[in-house]
């Protein structure tokens, strides 16, 4: 049954080493860097007690999980670290691992590739037991070297090698169970993307649950949860093993069910077969918008949850917003104390994360040319206007739409947190300022895609650069002429800075000229020859 | 209205390379239309000219008498086209995408689609990225022909599919020609164009070499013969319109134009023929006589 093993083991470090290496760095940034900057965060004994009552905060417990003190009632510089670190560290493991287990077992099964393995004399089970032993020693790894480095970097307690080990050995613990929780959706879906999907609601329903359980200290739940489970061991103060042995059992229990499941099913086949699709297009298929609709309805939707999520986890800290900044250095040199720059601040960085997905749209009407999905639109009754026009208005929508939905977010987390909430309208505003640099800059895509449609990725560098510029330019400091080379940095930052008759020129300027580029655009599309890739 | 397709002189540059140089192409109602040539001889340009996608550096191009780049949404709503290389959406479905191809044009028939889609053994509730490429041929073709279309533009339409569904879009091709409708079919396979095209324009390195019925053209083509005889075979050589005569130490194999192919017959009959067997021309073989009789 497990027969080649060892061989197919070789095979997944051959092709995946690399790929490795990089999720090694992202988890060592991670962890290591945090680890290493916390003393600079709540070194004194003043920033520590700021710190323990802003992670009492609920929205704080919710997000990053319960507090826990010392037999003399107070949290260690270990502790805090432990309480933002340990269930986000997991959190990345955890999607690292499903990516491991989906790419190297129902994906390659897809692919046609485990076919050919199977021809081979080796085992019926040895895809999955190969992906399940490089998993765990993936794990491992992790788990010791990381721990291994939170012990050479930490300072102010965080030395400490059993605690250090134990933070290590928790995060590799919750990745395993997303290795195995995964496995088994691989072998009861029958396509990759099912398998993948299922997982990943899994792993966000796990970080609910978990969320749910610290808010209200509730011990079954959080044993439930992979997520929740890992923060019972009290890492640094206690250092408590069983939570990891439990959670160890599950694994183990999990993965002798996908192993059996894996044998009683065929190849290709999953335990439940997928559900036919539709037969016929829905009604509002029937046009180039309609299908640029159809094509882009998912991401939109995500982006449209996504992006007020975010603005309320930066709102819900509003509440504390003033101890926050006192207990964060560079926060306090940046603001000089002044909550409302370090509001400006957020909304510059949304306003940038909201063109992303505008631009991405707009730019799918290249990816859809470039792939010969055009050309049978182009070759029925549709010109290309109508072609461009639907990925063009889903974009300035979004454009328009997401940072709408950003400021109700924000002002939802302030209105939950703050004694003394900030106004919706004064929080709109500030979002919404933004505006004309969002549609410059999808003024330079429009053009790109109709003059040089083979070089759009120069929106992305311009997009790289102004985030560049304004977001380490104002935590370094930088020359603050960099930031008026980006369309977001000309605009004022809401609410510290003020409104100037200049910066309304400026704003009205950059409106008139996204809106000279999509004339532009659309007769430089219409009149250019499709581009194909092949 | 004359003619269905007018090209004159049409060309096309790629920076300095010549994709299409003087290309002349003339395609009447109730006709179809073979376009042959090997990969990258310029068909599958021709026809994005054709369907406005791509512009033609100089030269008339007109479909229905109107300007295939300027009026190109005008003249697509009586044209069926079926790629070459057929991209789907992938999380689309077969009957999501044939519905939408549909009524993109106006005027389609329900009834045929779904005769279509029995006919053609495709099952519309899988997701496009199951389809192997004779499923998403399938789609395009489904789509095209439950069309009411006057142009059908077929660029090497039947690459993915089995011998049974060659047969099938064959009779849809037929169904077609009878309604007097036009059809230009791009293809290297000879046979496919043999068996179904009036006229056919042979390409090569972006230049219309030959152009004719098959008839006409049949002087082109060249069968090659493998046969084993009770008496060795003497003399073979002086027969006329023989050529590359092997000897091997059972068989003989030669190739002969097509039109000359009786008299060989007869001349080998008298050394008494135990097995015989007979290859159609390939489109290489084909080339390779062009050139000889335009040297010769």
């Amino acid at each position: 049954m497990f027969a080649g093993n060892i061989i197919l083991c070789k095979l997944i470090l051959r092709r995946d080493w690399l790929r490795i290496l990089i999720w090694f760095v992202v988890m060592a940034a991670l962890v290591l860097g945090f680890g290493s900057a916390i003393n600079e965060i709540v070194g004194t004994d003043e920033s520590l007690a700021n710190m323990t009552v802003m992670m009492a905060n609920p929205a704080m417990v919710a997000m990053m999980g319960q507090t826990y003190f010392t037999a003399d009632g107070v949290m260690t510089i270990g502790s805090i670290y432990a309480t933002m670190m340990l269930v986000w560290s997991a959190l990345f493991m955890g999607i690292m691992n499903i990516f491991h287990v989906v790419r190297h077992t129902r994906a390659d099964e897809e692919r046609g590739r485990i076919e050919v393995i199977r021809s081979l004399p080796v085992g019926r089970l040895s895809s999955l037991s190969s992906t399940m032993t490089v998993a765990v020693a993936m794990n491992v790894i992790f788990a010791v070297l990381l721990g291994l480095g939170l012990s050479v970097v930490g300072t102010g307690g965080m030395e400490d090698l059993g605690g250090a080990m134990m933070f290590g050995c928790q995060i590799g613990v919750a990745g395993l169970a997303f290795a195995v929780i995964t496995a088994i959706f691989c072998q009861i879906c029958s396509n990759p993307r099912t398998a993948m999907g299922f997982s990943f609601f899994v792993l966000i329903m796990m970080y609910m649950i978990r969320a749910a359980a610290d808010m209200q200290e509730n011990i079954v739940l959080s044993i439930i949860s992979p997520l929740g489970i890992i923060q019972m061991s009290k890492v640094y103060v206690e250092n408590l093993l069983w939570p990891a042995l439990l959670s160890l059992a599950f694994s183990v229990v999990g993965a002798g069910l996908a192993f059996y499941l894996c044998s009683a099913r065929d190849m290709g086949a999953g335990l439940v077969a997928p559900k036919p699709g539709k037969r016929d297009a829905a009604p509002y298929l029937s046009s180039p918008r309609g299908l640029a609709w159809r094509l882009l309805k998912t991401p939109f939707i995500i982006w449209a949850i996504a992006i007020p999520s975010l603005s309320m986890s930066y709102g819900s800290i509003m509440g504390d917003i003033e101890t926050f900044i006192e207990s964060i250095p560079a926060l306090q040199e940046m603001t000089g104390g002044d909550p409302l720059i370090l509001v400006g601040f957020f909304m510059v960085l949304m306003a940038l994360m909201v063109t992303i997905p505008s631009i991405q749209f707009l730019l799918k009407a290249r990816s859809q040319e470039s792939g010969g999905y055009a050309e049978h639109i182009l070759a029925r009754a549709a010109s290309r206007y109508d072609q461009l026009s639907g990925y063009f208005i889903i974009a300035l929508v979004c454009g328009v739409l997401m940072p709408f939905l950003n400021s109700v977010g924000f002002w939802l987390a302030c209105y939950a947190t703050m004694d003394d909430p900030l106004a919706f309208s004064s929080i709109l505003v500030t979002c919404m300022i933004y505006t004309p640099a969002v549609l410059f800059m999808l003024g330079l895509a429009m053009i790109l895609l109709a003059y040089l449609p083979e070089r759009t990725s120069i929106v992305w560098m311009y997009m790289g650069y102004s985030f560049a510029v304004l977001y380490l330019g104002a935590l370094m400091g930088l020359p603050e002429w960099l930031s008026y080379l980006s369309p977001f940095g000309l605009i004022p930052q809401l609410p510290a800075d003020e409104v100037t008759g200049a910066s309304v020129l400026l704003m009205v300027i950059l409106t008139v000229a996204a809106a000279t580029m999509y004339v532009l655009g659309f007769k430089g599309y219409r009149d250019r020859d499709m581009k194909f890739s092949h | 209205m004359s003619e269905i397709i007018n090209v004159n002189g049409l060309t096309k540059n790629y920076g300095s390379f010549t994709a299409l140089s003087g290309v002349d192409l003339s395609v009447k109602p109730g006709e179809v239309y073979g376009f042959i040539g090997p990969n990258g001889a310029g068909k599958t340009t021709t026809i994005r000219i054709l369907l406005g996608i791509l512009k033609a550096n100089s030269g008339d191009v007109s479909v229905f008498g109107k300007d295939a780049w300027k009026d190109a949404v005008e003249i697509h709503e009586n044209i069926a086209y079926v790629p070459g290389d057929v991209n789907l959406w992938s999380n689309l479905t077969g009957g999501e995408v044939i519905d939408l191809f549909v009524r993109l044009r106006k005027g389609y028939n329900e009834s045929k689609k779904n005769e279509l889609i029995e006919r053609f053994d495709l099952d519309p509730t899988k997701k496009c990225r199951t389809y192997s490429k004779g499923n998403r041929q399938k789609v395009a073709l489904i789509a095209a022909f439950s069309s009411a279309a006057d142009l059908y533009i077929l660029d090497e339409p039947t690459s993915g599919l089995d011998p049974l569904m060659e047969r099938i879009f064959q009779d849809c091709v037929a169904e077609v020609k009878n309604e007097g409708k036009a059809v230009f079919l791009s293809s290297h396979i000879l046979q496919e164009v043999e068996r179904l095209c009036d006229k056919v324009s042979i390409i090569r390195d972006g230049l219309i070499i030959e152009t004719g019925t098959m008839a006409e053209l049949r002087h082109l083509t060249r069968t090659s013969v493998t046969v084993t005889t009770e008496r060795p075979v003497t003399g073979l050589e002086h027969v006329a319109g023989v050529h590359d005569i092997r000897l091997t130490e059972t068989d003989l194999t030669f190739a002969i134009d097509t039109k000359e192919i009786n008299s060989a017959l007869t001349f080998l009959t008298g050394f008494g023929v135990s097995k015989i067997g007979v290859s159609p021309p390939t489109l290489e073989e084909l080339f390779m006589s062009h050139y000889e009789n335009t040297r010769g």
